[in-house]
């Protein structure tokens, strides 16, 4: 464990050895059935998905994967999901069978007038058959103390 | 679906849309994965019990759904010839079930390209309380008049 100490703050630790590491995190195939039924739910009307079998950008962030590395960041008591980014890079189509590819990118405090926060992030690349990168998908907690 | 084109819009530009989180379309959206991004071992998109012992006055919706709807803004707007190459949320404030929420897009800048050109879109949800529970940006490519 690693981690840092700001001004009269208290220690936050996180596994260090484990940033930047990517791991295989399994093999899905992008299914006509799924597709059709998530563009459903989600109430999808653009025709490139829900006539031509192309995924939606967001249909990518649905995809169950195994749990990537794990910073095991210790602060606080509270976390919560505080942001998601994702940047397509190539379109995804019924067929496609993509592997998902995990790490843990950083971890990192700010304290602001609410107190310290610290923020882990990480990263999901999704390779298709092809062996290109078609997505980058990147989610952003944040640990902090609620009370005494 | 029309098509807007990039000469089209101009910065200032405005996109507007309509949500009900409903309990139904969450429990369908989880029902996709079980086990999954949005599975609920806490019971706060589930239990109403539970979530209020979280302290959410009801049920919350998984950010991924929220998400996916605030991303459909864009994807609707864009057309079947438009890309939508990243988004970036920041989840501020929990999304209630039964909440009514506007999606809303404002094009704050647009850039020629060779392919089209690039509009950047302020995208967020207000809820019924005047809060803003999801916002971020998302870049879109749309195609050329001159290109079609």
């Amino acid at each position: 464990m690693n981690g840092g100490r700001m001004s009269d703050e208290p220690l936050f630790e996180y596994d260090e050895s484990v940033i930047g590491v990517e791991r295989d995190v399994g093999t899905l195939e992008v299914t006509a059935e799924r597709l059709e039924r998530y563009c459903e739910i989600v109430g999808e009307t653009n025709p490139r998905y829900v006539e031509d079998g192309e995924a939606p950008p967001s249909f990518l962030q649905r995809m169950r994967f195994a749990p990537g590395p794990d910073p095991r960041v210790r602060f606080g008591n509270v976390t919560f999901h505080a942001g998601s980014r994702l940047e397509q890079l190539v379109p995804v189509r019924v067929g496609d069978v993509l592997t998902g590819y995990a790490q843990a990118k950083e971890v990192y405090a700010k304290t602001g007038r609410s107190g310290t926060m610290v923020f882990a992030v990480r990263r999901l690349t999704y390779r298709n058959q092809h062996g290109e990168d078609v997505a980058y998908s990147d989610q952003t907690t944040v640990h902090r103390q609620v009370g005494e | 679906m029309s098509q807007p084109y990039f000469e089209d819009v101009d910065v200032g530009d405005e996109i507007e849309g309509a949500w009900i989180a409903r309990t139904e379309q969450v429990l369908e959206y989880i029902a996709l994965e079980p086990g999954g991004p949005a599975d609920d071992a806490q019971g706060r998109f589930t239990d109403p019990v539970r979530a209020r012992k979280l302290g959410f006055e009801r049920p919350i919706v998984p950010g991924a759904l929220s998400m996916s709807v605030l991303t459909r803004l864009v994807t609707d707007w864009m057309g079947p010839a438009g890309d939508l190459e990243s988004i970036d949320i920041n989840f501020r404030r929990p999304v209630l079930q039964g909440d009514e929420l506007r999606s809303l897009g404002l094009i704050i800048d647009a850039e020629p390209a060779d392919d089209g050109g690039r509009v950047r879109i302020d995208v967020y949800f207000e809820n019924d309380r005047g809060e803003r529970p999801l916002q971020g940006v998302a870049v879109v490519r749309l195609p050329s008049r001159e290109g079609s």
